[in-house]
């Protein structure tokens, strides 16, 4: 299987240092193909066959790019956004709009490289603090949870350890992960891009998280 | 007519004392209306025939029964003369004059001469409330007009000079001794409005002192059971600060100082705050703590955010290199949850917090290397 692949757009020299870093550290690593403090990386040049773009949503300071991220996505860019922001409206409008993933620059490398890896491979990743603002969402027109899809990942949330949400609830860690991964489906169909919902759905199907039935 | 509104009662005027010379004031205008109604008016019909012209006698007799009226009208609608009272007394002591020239000589300081002894209770009615002063010296004006008068009428002989002073005395005596009754009523109400005032004051200071005295009581007992074991144990060398127990202790008695420190400050979140204030001790130990919060939450009162964070603090406290806080939103309640990179047993005490529940409760999850502390806050139903 080739590596996976990925281009990085953040302003943080930083940050792109250390992302890289853990990447060429990850077992099996994972090439760094482009980085840039603009989107043009990924789009031109070797960036533009990333398996994955990691999207730093605030390239301007005080400027969330929610319109880039549409753009990539439509583009049929698979986008991880790794961003400062917390704010549960953000990261709702990222889903909605098609993103692998959503991260909080708080969250390091044992949620990054997963989600990484995840993306590339059309699986749904849920880091501890999307599952805390999908468990909180009290939106109209947010996704049916279940009570125990919805006790389960504010555990995830409150615990950022598969391993107590499983000792908590008497279940198996990959039991806990196919109830995380169903919501993160309910997200993806209820959200306006297709390619999105369609690739996570397809392997979410073929991987036995969900049944037909559940959709 | 210049009149002032009657005072209103306030502090320094309550309604007992406002009452008391409100009906002083009603008894007054009575006591004048039925002396002009009863006395008066039955004289000056009967001695009609002494006027001339004859209205002149029931003008004077109409003058001093509007003057009256008018404050009957003020005593009803709560109003007092104010400055209106001096021309007003001026009119009355002419009236007084007028109807003294209008009598014969003969009639003066005898039955028709009725006006001589009602004028001085317009003296009540105008200026009692000014002071005794100001009425002697309206009664002695009235007196001395009408003894110039009696002069004028060869009237200054023994047997009138003598029926003056039994007039005078007969009425004048009554209207001070109303006019003093006033000024008395009027300083014992201020005597009682004062006592009562400082009384109110004194039960209000007491109450405040007692208030702060129970806060106090209940804030530093708490501290008392907690801080000052630790720190008479480490000044009298049975506790070891290089022990990793009393570390903990000391650093979770030192979170707890700074809340109740900081448990007056006027932050939106006051539970993030709490806990806020619980990682910066932690942090201070070089202890990696995440802290995140999610979705709207309820504030909780100050006693249920006390009970969560003494819930989850020991096991932050005992975290030895990390450490994980979130809050968040459970239904109308909250909760509160850390993780911890210790075993169970080297957590401490998940505080249990009885004494606070059915509201609070805890759920406590533990591998070999994670405890995992959650407590949950529901407001119970009200």
């Amino acid at each position: 299987m080739d590596p996976v692949s990925i281009v990085i757009i953040d302003d943080h020299p930083a940050i792109v240092e250390g992302v890289a870093a853990w990447c060429a550290a990850a077992d099996p690593p994972i090439l760094v193909v482009g980085s840039g403090d603009e989107p043009g990386v990924a789009v031109c040049g070797a960036g533009a066959t990333a398996d994955v773009v990691l999207f730093d949503l605030q390239l301007e300071t005080g400027v969330l790019s929610f319109h880039t991220v549409g753009q990539l996505v439509v583009a049929g860019r698979r986008v991880v956004v790794y961003s400062q922001s917390v704010d549960a409206a953000t990261i709702l409008r990222c889903l909605e709009l098609g993103v692998s993933t959503y991260l909080t620059k708080a969250e390091g490398r044992e949620h990054l490289i997963p989600a990484l890896r995840a993306a590339a491979r059309d699986l749904p990743y849920v880091s501890p603090a999307l599952g805390g603002v999908m468990a909180s969402d009290r939106r109209a027109d947010r996704p049916v949870l279940s009570d125990r899809e919805r006790e389960v990942l504010l555990a995830w949330f409150e615990s950022d350890s598969k391993n107590l949400v499983a000792a908590r609830f008497g279940l198996s860690v990959k039991t806990v992960d196919t109830y995380i991964a169903r919501v993160r489906i309910k997200y993806a169909e209820v959200g306006r891009r297709a390619s999105t919902k369609a690739a996570l759905v397809a392997r979410a199907l073929q991987d036995g998280l969900v049944d037909l039935d559940d959709l | 007519m210049t009149t002032a509104a009657a005072p209103v009662p306030t502090a320094e005027r309550p309604y007992l004392a406002l009452a008391l010379l409100r009906n002083l004031r009603v008894a007054r205008s009575v006591i004048v209306l039925v002396i002009l109604l009863g006395l008066v008016l039955p004289h000056v019909v009967a001695d009609l025939s002494l006027y001339d012209p004859l209205w002149t006698g029931p003008a004077c007799f109409l003058g001093l029964l509007a003057i009256a009226a008018t404050d009957a009208a003020l005593v009803a609608r709560h109003r007092r003369w104010g400055r209106a009272r001096w021309p007003v007394a001026a009119v009355v002591l002419a009236l007084s004059v007028w109807a003294t020239a209008l009598l014969p000589p003969w009639a003066l300081v005898g039955q028709p001469h009725q006006t001589f002894g009602a004028v001085g209770w317009f003296g009540v009615l105008l200026l009692a409330d000014t002071g005794l002063p100001a009425l002697l010296g309206f009664l002695g004006l009235h007196v001395a007009l009408t003894s110039v008068q009696l002069g004028f009428a060869h009237r200054l002989d023994p047997v009138t000079l003598v029926d003056l002073a039994v007039v005078v005395a007969a009425t004048a005596g009554f209207q001070l001794a109303v006019g003093a009754g006033g000024a008395a009523l009027d300083r014992v109400a201020d005597t009682a409005t004062e006592a009562a005032r400082r009384q109110a004051a004194a039960v209000t200071a007491e109450e405040v002192a007692r208030q702060l005295h129970d806060d106090r009581e209940e804030r530093y007992g708490r501290l008392r059971e907690s801080v000052l074991p630790l720190l008479r144990g480490i000044g009298e060398g049975t506790l070891s600060p290089a022990d990793l127990d009393v570390q903990r202790r000391a650093a979770l008695e030192a979170a707890r100082l700074r809340r109740l420190f900081a448990e007056e400050s006027d932050v939106a979140d006051l539970l993030a705050a709490d806990l806020g204030l619980l990682v910066d001790v932690v942090e201070q130990r070089g202890i990696e703590v995440q802290f995140s919060a999610t979705g709207h939450r309820t504030v909780p009162p100050p006693a249920a955010r006390r009970a969560l964070v003494d819930a989850v603090a020991p096991a932050l406290v005992a975290a030895r290199r990390s450490a994980r806080v979130t809050v968040s939103a459970a239904g109308t309640g909250v909760l509160v949850s850390v993780v911890s990179d210790v075993a169970v047993a080297d957590a401490g005490p998940a505080e249990a917090a009885p004494d606070v529940s059915p509201e609070i409760s805890t759920v406590v999850v533990g591998t070999e290397q994670q405890t995992w502390v959650e407590v949950r806050w529901t407001p119970s139903a009200s």
